[in-house]
């Protein structure tokens, strides 16, 4: 199995695309309702406008790469070898457990 | 700096998202190895990132952009030299000993490779520097904070400790990783934009040369003399003391970072996690010191006045007030916090890992179910937590004590790596002589700092005399390991399996494509950090 950054609980990817994807909208929003250019900023464009879209693309292709291998696991469950290096004490750790 | 409402939203915002991730990653934690380990099942990209972001907090941050603007690209050496030929290394050579011996913890390989004692001293030692280290975290958030926005101590300090209490409680490890790539990404992207803005404002690289003096543009032209760069340093104390002995000491032997490789859910994943971290640290220096010189060149230089003082360490919040607008603000603000509550939490974890296994299970219950070990690491976050918050507010009271004790920990690794270079690579070594090294090496540590303190040994700076005070504490613990090994018995080889370089099987990876493979990796990091050194020399 590659790394599809699919872990044992969530893929890390859900939570950084939301965060980001929010973030992102957030500033796009107040950037769009409150201009503000800056006085000393060398680049005279709306960066909370800018700087919004770019965390929203970013955010957008984090969850669609999470959304991608959640639908790769889904198609071929059970039978992804079990982490290789899992020994007899941590198998029976993990069953005790549940 | 003031913030607005909407910078407070974007605080919020990630508030309420740390949270919900421990929340989520509760269900998934059932055995102590879950807790501690995130049960071995991380990918190497999420390991790798949370490497170095274990390592970027928020003190790295300030200080970093602090030395660009006093002492230019000299700083980068932090990185290039200070930081990825260890990673190499660690990765390399050392893993395949640390993952593949089953260890939970640096301090159980060493119980595996020498003795109960050697492992006692180096969690004990371990133990207090990570809940001292959280507290100093803390501290410094706070009066950050203060500074910055006038936030109250009291409110800054119990605020970001609960939240940190919180998800740890839930999630163990695995809320902590997550939470440190987060980190990463926040960082990098709640800075960019002011990295390219004060580049451009500044005029770019040569902008630059023209701005600010001469040497600072430099990494390796003015290190002939201590005396001829602004650092006072000189080349062979820079190669030893921090290219070899200090960031050695630091990447490989520190659980704090060992932990994350350790989480890794193959063997080819742990390698890979140091070296996946290599890339992006190479190239942090433009992120944070770069444009710590370019607040040098472009603020005025009376903002950095602090009571009649120029305070290097508002490079990064001038630059940020600079630069950013309502709401952008709020972003870069949140990068702050949340590189120093995940700096805290990365402490937070590898103090209960410490606690619970080479501790707790070593000196009071040895056998019991999983399910008590998994309760005793919740309840050590507990406590872990409250000693950082106490420690805080020590250092609140006593400021001077607390800077004593960061540089005590600033060579607590140097003795330990000549204990675990020859552990792994010469059979010969003995428990005892690892033992007496360590003592011995640590020991000559403290005498050393004292005797600075009490101005017997002088160094042209602190920075001299830390990497002076760290080569003499390696050399102590080496020689004396080595001459007391010689006198005493050493373990019967197939005890030392998976152990020892010359007794454990190199892992393969001819299944693996070339790229893919550590060593490829590790080369093509090196070329990159060989390059960049010719380029600023």
């Amino acid at each position: 199995m590659s790394d599809s950054g699919q872990m044992h609980a969530i893929d890390i990817r859900w939570p950084i695309g939301v965060l980001f994807a929010a973030m992102g909208l957030t500033l796009v929003i107040y950037g769009a309702a409150e201009p503000s250019f800056g006085s000393v900023v060398p680049l005279r464009i709306n960066l909370d406008v800018w700087w919004g879209l770019a965390l929203v693309l970013f955010g957008a292709l984090m969850i669609w790469g999470a959304w991608l291998s959640d639908r790769r696991t889904r198609q071929q469950p059970p039978d992804l070898p079990q982490h290789p290096l899992q020994d007899e004490s941590e198998a029976a750790a993990r069953k005790a457990a549940r | 700096m003031h913030l607005a409402f909407i910078d407070y939203f974007i605080i919020f915002l990630y508030f309420a998202l740390v949270l919900g991730v421990g929340f989520a990653l509760k269900r998934s934690t059932r055995t102590s190895l879950d807790f501690f380990l995130s049960g071995r099942s991380i990918p190497a990209w999420v390991t790798g990132l949370a490497f170095i972001s274990a390592n970027l907090g928020a003190l790295e941050l300030f200080g970093m952009a602090a030395s660009g603007a006093q002492y230019g690209m000299l700083t980068s050496h932090f990185y290039w030299i200070g930081a990825i030929p260890a990673m190499v290394f660690i990765a390399l050579f050392m893993m395949p000993f640390y993952y593949g011996s089953r260890a939970r913890s640096v301090p159980e390989f060493l119980r595996l490779r020498f003795d109960e004692k050697t492992r006692l001293f180096n969690a004990f030692t371990f133990a207090l520097m990570t809940v001292l280290t959280g507290g100093i975290n803390l501290y410094a958030m706070a009066i950050v904070f203060k500074l910055m926005l006038g936030w109250s101590l009291n409110s800054t300090i119990l605020l970001s400790a609960a939240v940190v209490l919180v998800y740890i409680w839930l999630g163990g490890l695995t809320s902590s990783i997550y939470n440190e790539v987060i980190q990463f990404f926040l960082i990098v992207l709640g800075i960019l934009p002011v990295a390219v803005l004060s580049m451009m404002n500044a005029g770019g690289w040569r902008g630059l040369a023209a701005r600010l003096p001469a040497g600072d543009l430099h990494m390796w032209t003015n290190l002939g003399r201590p005396s001829a760069n602004p650092m006072g340093i000189q080349w062979f104390g820079l190669v030893a003391g921090l290219g070899f002995v200090l960031s050695f000491g630091y990447w490989c032997t520190d659980f704090l970072v060992v932990q994350r490789a350790m989480a890794a859910r193959d063997m080819a994943s742990a390698q890979k996690t140091p070296l996946i971290g290599a890339f992006p640290k190479v190239f942090i220096p433009f992120l944070i010191i770069v444009p710590g010189m370019a607040a040098w060149a472009v603020i005025p230089h009376a903002e950095f006045l602090v009571g009649g003082q120029t305070n290097y360490n508002l490079a990064l919040p001038l630059l940020l007030a600079r630069y950013y607008p309502a709401g952008l603000l709020g972003v870069g603000i949140t990068a702050l916090l949340a590189s120093f509550m995940s700096g805290m939490a990365g402490n937070v974890t590898a103090f209960n890992t410490v606690w619970t296994y080479d501790i707790y299970q070593s000196l009071f219950r040895r056998e019991a179910p999983d399910s008590h070990y998994l309760s005793m690491g919740r309840a050590a976050t507990v406590f872990g937590v409250a000693i950082s918050i106490g420690a805080a507010y020590a250092a609140v009271q006593f400021s001077n004590i607390m800077n004593y004790l960061q540089l005590i920990f600033s060579f607590v690794n140097a003795p330990l790596l000549a204990t675990f270079l020859l552990g792994m690579f010469w059979k010969r070594t003995t428990s005892e002589g690892a033992f007496w090294g360590l003592a011995g090496g640590t020991g000559v540590g403290v005498l050393h700092l004292i005797f600075t303190g009490l101005g017997w040994v002088s160094y042209p700076s602190d920075m001299a005399a830390n990497f002076w005070r760290a080569i003499y504490a390696f050399s102590t613990c080496f020689l004396l390991t080595v001459l007391i090994s010689v006198f005493t018995t050493p373990h019967p080889d197939e005890k030392l399996h998976g152990l020892v370089y010359s007794l454990t099987d190199r892992p393969g990876y001819r299944h693996l494509g070339w790229i893919r493979r550590p060593v490829t990796m590790g080369i093509l990091v090196l070329l990159l950090v060989a390059a960049l050194n010719w380029v600023y020399r």
